[in-house]
């Protein structure tokens, strides 16, 4: 409190107790204040005439109505369970009904621990992408490193060694269905995600954050099912498919923001 | 007795309008100010209000009633009003955009036309801050939130709020004290 006090009485001018200067010279923002008090200016409350703000604000509080209102005034921890559950619902079930072939030469442990990072990646990217503009805001550069190194990982690892291979001839055709697949599997969560999220405006810095999480479900969707381990393959098919998810949602969104302004 | 900041949420989040309608009175304005401060134009320091209180709306499940109102809603009202900034991608020179007109119908004339210089290099010196150390400044000096206070609408650490503090006041007392020699 006594920073608090310290600042109080320096905007009214008002003289520092001897207690309160001990404070200040040994507090260094305090001290710093005190030095620079004499040329700040006296925060007096100047008006702004606000016009029909108010009216204006209610209006368009007024205004929110709807399925997509409803779900926005949901707390942040029900809105981030739902995109994460729906990810569970699209890939538990692919992993149940339509997993990759038994393979004994596949690396098993080390397809569990990528499937288990990316799902780590994909929880950040969720929460990170629902988390208002009533929180802090941590930087997105780390995000945004993960979720490029989940895309290209797997073809820049040495290739696992696997009992199925492409036929000749086939490449375009498999990556080209893997593309799809990665796409359709991932969009109903970057939707669900741009969906929910609260702000109407969105910065370069996270626009691409609903996106990003819809193709790592995708990714995730393509591990549990694909039986191809060719490096090229996976890059083209799977990488692509995550990639081509996020800009697709970030352009989406980017329309729907000029759009609305 | 007047109802606490922290009640009027309560009572919004129940349903009760007029408490809305309170708590912009009481915020309005102010979150406008700080806002012209960190973006430097009055319509955009008006469209950040609106916007921070319909994120208000938005995030009414979100409010904690334990936790202290008049923080939250400025951290709102610095996220929105840094986008803005962003989104404008220039540095605010001009100073008398970046400062609020008082009321200076009752000054002597001379009395105006020091005022609203007193206010250009003010603002210019703001401008040579960062984001953070304004922002600090803005909070701080103008808006009387505490450090704790700051710490939590920032979200940064408490150390980190006060060494911006310092910094800032520091520059600003080189640049103003430079200026007044001039």
């Amino acid at each position: 409190m006594s920073c608090k006090r310290v600042r109080d009485k320096l905007r009214r001018g008002a003289a520092l107790s001897p207690e309160e200067q001990e404070h200040a010279e040994q507090c260094p923002a305090c001290e710093a204040l005190v030095d620079a008090s004499p040329v700040l200016p006296e925060p007096e409350a100047p008006t702004l005439d606000l016009g029909n703000l108010l009216d204006d604000t209610l209006a368009q509080i007024e205004g929110e109505k709807g399925v997509r209102a409803t779900v926005r005034a949901w707390p942040t921890r029900r809105r981030i369970a739902a995109a994460l559950g729906l990810a569970a619902l699209i890939l538990i079930p692919i992993g149940v009904f339509s997993p990759r072939p038994p393979d004994a030469e596949f690396p098993i442990t080390r397809w569990a621990m990528l499937l288990a990072a990316f799902s780590t990646v994909l929880g950040g990217m969720v929460f990170r992408a629902l988390r208002g503009p009533d929180r802090s805001e941590p930087s997105v550069f780390v995000l945004a490193g993960a979720f490029a190194l989940a895309a290209f990982i797997e073809p820049l690892l040495p290739e696992a060694p696997s009992a199925h291979a492409i036929a000749d001839g086939m490449f375009i055709t498999e990556t080209m269905k893997c593309l799809m697949y990665g796409v359709l599997t991932g969009a109903p969560v970057a939707l669900l995600v741009a969906f929910m999220d609260r702000r109407d405006r969105h910065r370069p810095y996270r626009i691409w954050l609903a996106g990003a999480a819809g193709g790592l479900t995708g990714l995730s969707a393509l591990m549990l099912h694909c039986r191809f381990a060719e490096p090229d393959h996976l890059l083209a098919g799977h990488s692509t498919a995550a990639l081509l998810l996020a800009a697709l949602t970030s352009v989406g969104l980017y329309v729907a923001d000029r759009i609305r302004s | 007795m007047a109802q606490t900041d922290e009640q009027l949420m309560s009572a919004y989040c129940a349903g009760d309008q007029a408490a809305f309608r309170e708590l912009f009175g009481r915020y309005g304005e102010r979150l406008a100010l700080a806002a012209l401060r960190i973006v430097g134009d009055e319509a955009a320091a008006r469209d950040v209000v609106q916007q921070t209180f319909l994120q208000l709306h938005r995030a009414r499940n979100d409010y904690d009633p334990s936790r202290s109102f008049r923080p939250w809603l400025y951290t709102i009202a610095m996220n929105l009003a840094r986008d803005e900034r962003r989104r404008q991608g220039r540095r605010r020179e001009d100073a008398l955009d970046m400062e609020p007109e008082a009321d200076l119908g009752a000054q002597h004339p001379e009395q105006v036309v020091a005022t609203q210089e007193r206010r250009r290099v003010m603002a210019s010196a703001l401008a040579t801050l960062s984001e953070d150390q304004r922002q600090v400044v803005v909070l701080h000096w103008y808006e009387g939130l505490s450090f704790p206070e700051i710490a939590q609408t920032t979200g940064a650490g408490l150390s980190a709020v006060k060494v911006r503090a310092h910094r800032a006041y520091k520059k600003l007392r080189a640049v103003l004290g430079q200026r007044e020699e001039e």
